[in-house]
């Protein structure tokens, strides 16, 4: 649901600063993952990894959801 | 809590789950039960800094519903995550200088794992003053201390509670000043590009007569993220740092703090609210801005080398909470 709103963040298009420590990281790292190689597998992999993290913390992370959602 | 060894070792025998900071000479003489601890003789109370080998402190960990203790070393720290429970935290201490701590601190921000748990904790230490202590952590359940190990306590949270880190730096940057780039991910330094003109770093501190008080800054996503200066080798032109820089990264050097204390009451002034169940801050902080005597609530807990949110952090305040 959220993907194309990852994609956008992943690939710097979008700006998303959380006041989540662990999601702040985890987008540092991803869009340095994907500037290294840029290509449709990467991202994917980076979406994958965003999802992840996004169904371990839903609860957490609600607020971010609806605020990503709104990109 | 700022507690005797007495009132300590009651805890543990009561069967507390604690987090327990205190010199080596009080750690090496608890009982076992489930505790770890970490070495430091300073520590930042409801009082304020204070230097004592006599005196622990401790953190009751009442919030986990379960809890085990492991023991790393350099080759399955970053598994960290694999002893984690499904809704959980982990503590995680790890002894300066050693081997685990330098891997950890190099290789945690790339890692695809540290991210799904919390993790927070730091870098044990000793008294500066003293030529022989050794830094050293505590698997409690064995009484074992560790020079060359990490220990971490998992805990179990409760279904409807989560751990959330935060981290309090009292460090800025202005994009305008030089820009700092590495060429590797590393503790020691000896080129870099300074708005992309190669220079020795060395040279380029010395020359223009950087205050190496003040950490490197990076910007991650909006966390601004500390690197300390440990030591400028002038002789072979090595510049040592307390944690990593990396490729890929700009770094800016912080402004300059008139006044520490200050700034942190500054920088906490919105987070009184917070009821941490763990905090610690830096040892460099604590030197700096000697905090000896000086509160900085509603934070308390070790003085310490390092401070671990996820990664290894320099010149922090780092918290968790449980919401």
């Amino acid at each position: 649901m959220l993907e194309a709103q990852f994609e956008k963040i992943i690939s710097g298009q979008k700006n998303y600063q959380s006041a989540n420590l662990g999601l702040n990281l985890l987008i540092t790292r991803l869009k340095k993952k994907y500037e290294l190689n840029k290509t449709t597998d990467e991202m994917k992999s980076c979406i994958q990894e965003m999802n992840q993290f996004f169904e371990k913390y839903k609860k957490v992370v609600a607020d971010d959801i609806e605020k990503i959602k709104a990109l | 809590m700022f507690l005797s060894l007495e009132e300590t070792k009651n805890l543990i025998k009561s069967g507390k789950v604690l987090h327990i900071a205190a010199d080596d000479s009080l750690l090496k003489q608890l009982p076992e039960g489930k505790w770890i601890g970490g070495t430091t003789p300073y520590f930042i109370t409801n009082e304020g800094g204070v230097l004592t080998k006599d005196k622990l402190f401790v953190n009751e960990l009442d919030i986990a519903v379960d809890c085990k203790v492991k023991v790393y070393d350099k080759n399955d720290v970053l598994n960290l995550n694999r002893d984690a429970y499904e809704n959980g935290m982990i503590f995680l201490l790890i002894p300066f200088a050693s081997e685990v701590a330098i891997h950890y601190s190099k290789e945690a921000p790339n890692n695809n794992d540290i991210l799904m748990t919390p993790v927070v904790g730091w870098i044990t230490g000793f008294d500066l003053d003293d030529e022989n202590a050794k830094a050293k952590v505590y698997d409690g359940t064995t009484g074992i201390g560790y020079e060359d190990k990490a220990v971490a306590m998992h805990l179990s949270l409760p279904d409807d509670k989560s751990a959330s880190i935060g981290v309090v730096n009292i460090f800025d940057f202005d994009k305008n000043t030089s820009k700092i780039e590495f060429f590797d991910n590393t503790l020691s330094v000896q080129k870099c590009l300074v708005d992309g003109q190669e220079v020795v770093f060395a040279d380029y501190l010395i020359n223009n007569n950087i205050n190496t008080k003040l950490p490197l800054v990076a910007d991650y996503n909006s966390v601004y993220i500390n690197t300390s200066i440990k030591d400028v080798q002038n002789d072979n032109k090595i510049v040592e740092l307390y944690a990593p820089v990396f490729t890929g990264k700009e770094y800016y050097f912080a402004g300059d703090i008139s006044d520490y204390k200050a700034s942190f009451d500054s920088a906490l002034k919105n987070l009184t609210d917070v009821k941490p169940l763990f905090s610690c801050n830096c040892i460099l902080n604590y030197l700096y801005g000697e905090l000896e005597g000086k509160s900085t609530a509603p934070f308390e807990g070790p003085v310490t080398f390092g401070e671990i949110a996820y990664q290894l952090l320099n010149q922090t305040l780092v918290y968790v909470e449980i919401i």
